[in-house]
C-alpha cells in the first residue's frame, strides 16, 4: 500500500509502500535508518506519526488500521524543554 | 424652591461610578462570556520557573489571577536572561532561586493588590511536591514548563494521584519550547491520555536523559537552544487554553487531549488528537475514580 509521510518541522513529503503488518514504529526506524530524519527531531524530542483525521498513532500499531492507500500522514516531533 | 411645608423629593443617589479607565480588568471583562470572578477565584499552580514560567506567571497576574503558587528549586543563571522578563543581571550574580525571584518580581507588577503569589523552592517528584496534599487541596490547575521529560512524567503522576485522592480533576496544561518549535498538551487525569502516554518505549530506557536551560552537571545532559519569541507563544497559548477550561466553554472548546504543535520559522500551527495509551507505564500507576 502506497502513502504518504509529511514531515511538519521540514515540511518535505515521503511517498512510502507499506505491508499491512507495519507499524508506526517499523516506518519511523525505516526513514532514520535511510538517512531521511535524524533518530531523534532534537534532544528530547520524540517523532510521532499522526493519521489523516488527525489523532496520534501509537508507535506498535499497525498502520494499515489506520490509514488508506494514497493518504497522508504527518510525522510530528513531540516533547520539548521549557 | 421649596415651600414652607413641603417635603423635598428625594433626589436620586448615585451609589457606584464605574470608570472603565480605572479597572485594570475592564477589557477583558468586555469579551463576551468572560467571568473574572472565575479567574479571581482560580488557585493554580506553575512547576518551573524559566522562560515558560515567567511569561505564563506575567499573564496569570495581568489577567487578574489571585492565587498562584510557583515551584522550582533551580537558581537563576545569566543564560536565563534572553527569555526571563522577571529576572535581572543581579539575580544571576546572587545564583538567588527562580521561584522566589519570580514571586517577588510578579508581585510587584501585579496591579491587584490582593495578588497571593507563593513560591515553593522544591521540584516535582517523590521528594518534590508531587505528595504534597496540602499543596493539592488548594490547586485547581496545573502550568507545565518544565524542561524535561522525567519532570513531565512525574508532572502526569502528581495530576492523575492528587485527582483520584481528591476525587475531582485537576487538568494540567503542558508546554515546551525549544528554538523556532514548541507545543502545548491539555491533560485532564483519567479523561483525556497524560503527559507520558505519548512517550517511545526507548524513553523508558533513559529516562534521566533530559535538555536543561541552565546546564548541570547530570549526565546526557544538552543545552537546548531558546529564543524569547516562541516563549512567549507557548506560554500564552497555555495561559488562553487555562482561561477557557476555567470558563467551562463559554469562552470556546479547550483543547482537551490534544497537542498544538508550532514552527515559527516555517509559520506552521498544527494539531492533533493525542488517544489515551493503553499500556502508558503512568496512566496504569493510579487507579481511575
Amino acid at each position: 500500500m502506497r502513502i504518504s509521510i509529511e514531515n511538519r518541522l521540514t515540511g518535505r513529503v515521503y511517498d512510502v509502500e507499506i505491508d499491512p503488518g507495519h507499524t508506526a514504529k517499523d516506518v519511523i526506524d525505516m526513514l532514520i535508518e535511510e538517512g531521511y530524519i535524524p533518530a531523534t527531531p532534537f534532544t528530547d524530542y520524540y517523532w510521532v506519526l499522526v493519521d489523516p483525521r488527525g489523532i496520534m498513532i501509537d508507535e506498535n500499531e499497525a498502520l494499515a488500521t489506520r490509514v488508506r492507500e494514497g493518504e497522508k500522514l504527518s510525522l510530528v516531533a513531540v516533547f520539548t524543554p521549557g | 424652591m421649596e415651600g414652607i411645608g413641603e417635603v423635598a423629593e428625594e433626589k436620586p443617589r448615585i451609589l457606584r461610578i464605574y470608570d472603565p479607565m480605572s479597572d485594570p480588568t475592564d477589557r477583558q471583562k468586555r469579551i463576551r462570556g468572560w467571568n473574572q470572578e472565575r479567574i479571581e477565584k482560580a488557585r493554580v499552580l506553575v512547576v518551573g520557573a524559566g522562560g515558560l514560567g515567567n511569561e505564563i506567571v506575567k499573564h496569570l497576574v495581568m489577567l487578574g489571577f489571585k492565587k498562584i503558587y510557583i515551584a522550582d528549586y533551580d537558581q537563576v543563571v545569566e543564560a536565563n536572561l534572553n527569555r526571563c522578563i522577571f529576572f535581572r543581571m543581579e539575580d544571576a550574580r546572587k545564583r538567588k532561586n527562580k521561584a522566589l525571584t519570580l514571586a517577588e518580581r510578579a508581585k510587584e507588577m501585579s496591579p491587584y493588590p490582593d495578588t497571593e503569589i507563593i513560591p515553593l523552592s522544591t521540584k516535582i517528584g517523590d521528594e518534590g511536591i508531587t505528595y504534597d496534599d496540602k499543596l493539592w487541596k488548594d490547586i485547581d490547575l496545573v502550568f507545565g514548563a518544565v524542561d524535561n521529560v522525567m519532570a513531565r512524567v512525574y508532572l502526569s503522576i502528581s495530576a492523575l494521584y492528587n485527582s483520584h485522592e481528591l476525587k475531582r480533576s485537576i487538568p494540567v496544561v503542558d508546554g515546551g519550547v525549544r528554538a523556532f518549535n514548541g507545543n502545548i498538551f491539555v491533560m485532564v487525569p483519567f479523561k483525556t491520555a497524560c503527559l507520558a502516554c505519548e512517550l517511545p518505549e526507548s524513553v523508558w530506557t533513559d529516562p534521566w536523559k533530559r535538555a536543561s536551560c541552565s546546564g548541570s552537571s547530570l549526565p546526557n545532559v544538552t543545552i537546548s537552544p531558546s529564543l524569547p519569541t516562541t516563549f512567549s507563544v507557548i506560554a500564552a497559548l497555555q495561559v488562553n487554553e487555562a482561561i477557557k477550561i476555567l470558563h467551562e466553554g463559554a469562552l470556546g472548546k479547550p483543547l482537551i487531549g490534544k497537542r498544538l504543535c508550532i514552527d515559527l520559522s516555517r509559520g506552521d500551527w498544527y494539531v492533533y488528537e493525542v488517544p489515551k495509551n493503553k499500556s502508558c507505564k503512568v496512566c496504569s500507576m493510579v487507579p481511575e475514580g
